[in-house]
């Protein structure tokens, strides 16, 4: 009781703490927000019928997911984005973000073949266009399809944040580094930072689970 | 009958086998520098210490940690022989750590000093006056007194107010105390103390960014950071990647080992 009090609370490290988790929330949300919309854009290029853009895609997709996140996110805060002069910060969120998107892109697709080419065929019969087709009979049917995959991706993006630290952001992990290397003890700061990662990643679940139910209710089963 | 028999000496020669073990890693003697051949040595990554056990001791199995105080751990925990760090971080862990204690063997002696990206003369020149003011007006002399007491009572002085429209960024490595550590939830030592007389100096706003020691070097020479201040030691192998400023502290590397 005394090592959790020493090692979570005393000499403002409950403050450490707090900070930790709000850069790893910030950096998570901040991610997912910009992995979704390069996601979405990567996924209709692929499935596009435009060989440029399908190529671009691709090759986009196929170097961000062929090298580790903690890699790119070095490259980012050490060779790519020094002269701008950006925060750390907003480095690690667009980092996580790019890395992301490639994962996206692919459920995104994934989920888009996988409505099946008679609806595709329905709705141009119906005179929708190519798009129209896809705005309004693809993407919400791909949309429900993909969206455990989609949860897991954010599961994954808020566990992957954990290699922050590298570029000098006091995220939780690093934040239970610093704790460790003060106090000496590595099970309360490791196990509490373990727990928080918990707590985060099993709300997101739940909170992505009731989303699935409420949009489980339009179908007509 | 036979089986069970068999099953059971099997069991106890296996049992032998792991007490055999045990007896021989409660064995790791060193009483001296040369005792170091063929241990298992902790040191911290991208240290002087690294490069002088890795260099300079035979056989020796190198596991580098990110920090002094990881290697205390494990140290602790048996999973390393000894570690091989410079001389006041090691007190401090010692201090932390009653069961561990400091071999003091001199095996390389070195000086501290900033560093700064390859020709870049003028924070150099800048830098350096303010090593030279605090070393003649008793700044450096109080600071030494603060974070290095004879007592071992670190007082942290009140951080120096340093402000201006220029920002000027220090890469530090917050797990070598005393020159930097975190004290709650602020960077603090000897280093960062230092830093924010060299920006007031320069009318500056200091920023510190607590990253890993071995990042240190490429990050000033993609200016990530300005300089960096981290109880780093002049060498050769560094020379040739930044330049340094006037030595500001003299250091050696200890041994630590378990009671």
């Amino acid at each position: 009781m005394n090592e959790i009090y020493r090692n979570l609370i005393a000499d403002d490290r409950w403050k450490l703490i707090l900070e930790g988790l709000g850069n790893t929330i910030v950096i998570a949300l901040g991610a997912i927000v910009i992995g979704t919309i390069i996601g979405a854009l990567l996924a209709l290029m692929r499935v596009s019928n435009n060989r440029l853009l399908k190529g671009i895609a691709l090759t986009y997709i196929t170097i961000i997911r062929g090298i580790p996140v903690v890699t790119q996110l070095m490259i980012f805060s050490f060779v790519v984005f020094p002269p701008l002069g950006l925060s750390k910060l907003t480095i690690a969120i667009i980092g996580f973000g790019v890395n992301s998107g490639a994962y996206v892109a692919e459920i995104f697709r994934a989920g888009i073949q996988g409505v099946g080419i008679g609806q595709m065929e329905a709705g141009r019969s119906l005179g929708f266009s190519k798009a129209q087709t896809m705005r309004y009979i693809i993407v919400p049917q791909a949309f429900k399809a993909v969206l455990p995959t989609y949860t897991n991706e954010f599961v994954v993006l808020i566990k992957e944040t954990s290699v922050a630290g590298y570029i000098a952001i006091r995220d939780l992990t690093k934040v239970s580094d610093m704790i460790r290397n003060a106090t000496y003890n590595a099970w309360v700061p490791l196990l509490a930072a373990a727990i928080i990662y918990l707590i985060l990643t099993l709300g997101l679940s739940q909170l992505f689970a009731a989303l699935e139910r409420r949009m489980a209710r339009s179908d007509r089963g | 009958m036979k089986k069970i028999v068999a099953a059971l000496l099997a069991t106890v020669m296996a049992a032998s086998l792991f007490a055999g073990c045990g007896n021989k890693n409660a064995a790791v003697n060193i009483t001296k520098a040369e005792d170091l051949e063929g241990k298992k040595i902790g040191v911290q990554a991208g240290t002087t210490g690294e490069t002088y056990v890795t260099e300079s001791v035979k056989d020796a199995k190198v596991q580098s940690f990110k920090s002094g105080m990881d290697a205390a751990l494990d140290l602790k925990n048996g999973a390393i022989d000894a570690i091989v760090l410079d001389e006041l971080p090691a007190k401090a862990i010692v201090e932390q750590n009653p069961d561990l204690t400091i071999l003091d063997c001199d095996l390389a002696t070195e000086e501290y000093a900033i560093a700064v990206k390859k020709g870049n003369t003028e924070l150099l020149e800048k830098i350096n006056a303010t090593i030279q003011r605090i070393k003649t007006d008793g700044t450096y002399e109080s600071m030494a007194n603060a974070f290095m007491p004879a007592d071992g009572e670190i007082k942290i002085p009140e951080h120096k107010a340093t402000g201006g429209d220029t920002v000027i960024k220090m890469g530090t490595n917050a797990a070598f105390p005393p020159f930097e550590y975190v004290e709650g939830s602020e960077v603090v030592g000897f280093d960062i103390t230092m830093s924010e007389e060299i920006a007031a100096d320069m009318g500056a706003k200091l920023q510190v960014e607590d990253m890993n020691f071995d990042s240190l070097l490429s990050a000033l020479s993609s200016d990530v950071i300005d300089f960096a201040a981290a109880g780093m030691s002049i060498t050769e192998e560094r020379l040739k990647s930044v330049d340094f400023s006037e030595p500001y502290y003299s250091s050696k590397q200890v041994i630590i080992l378990k009671k």
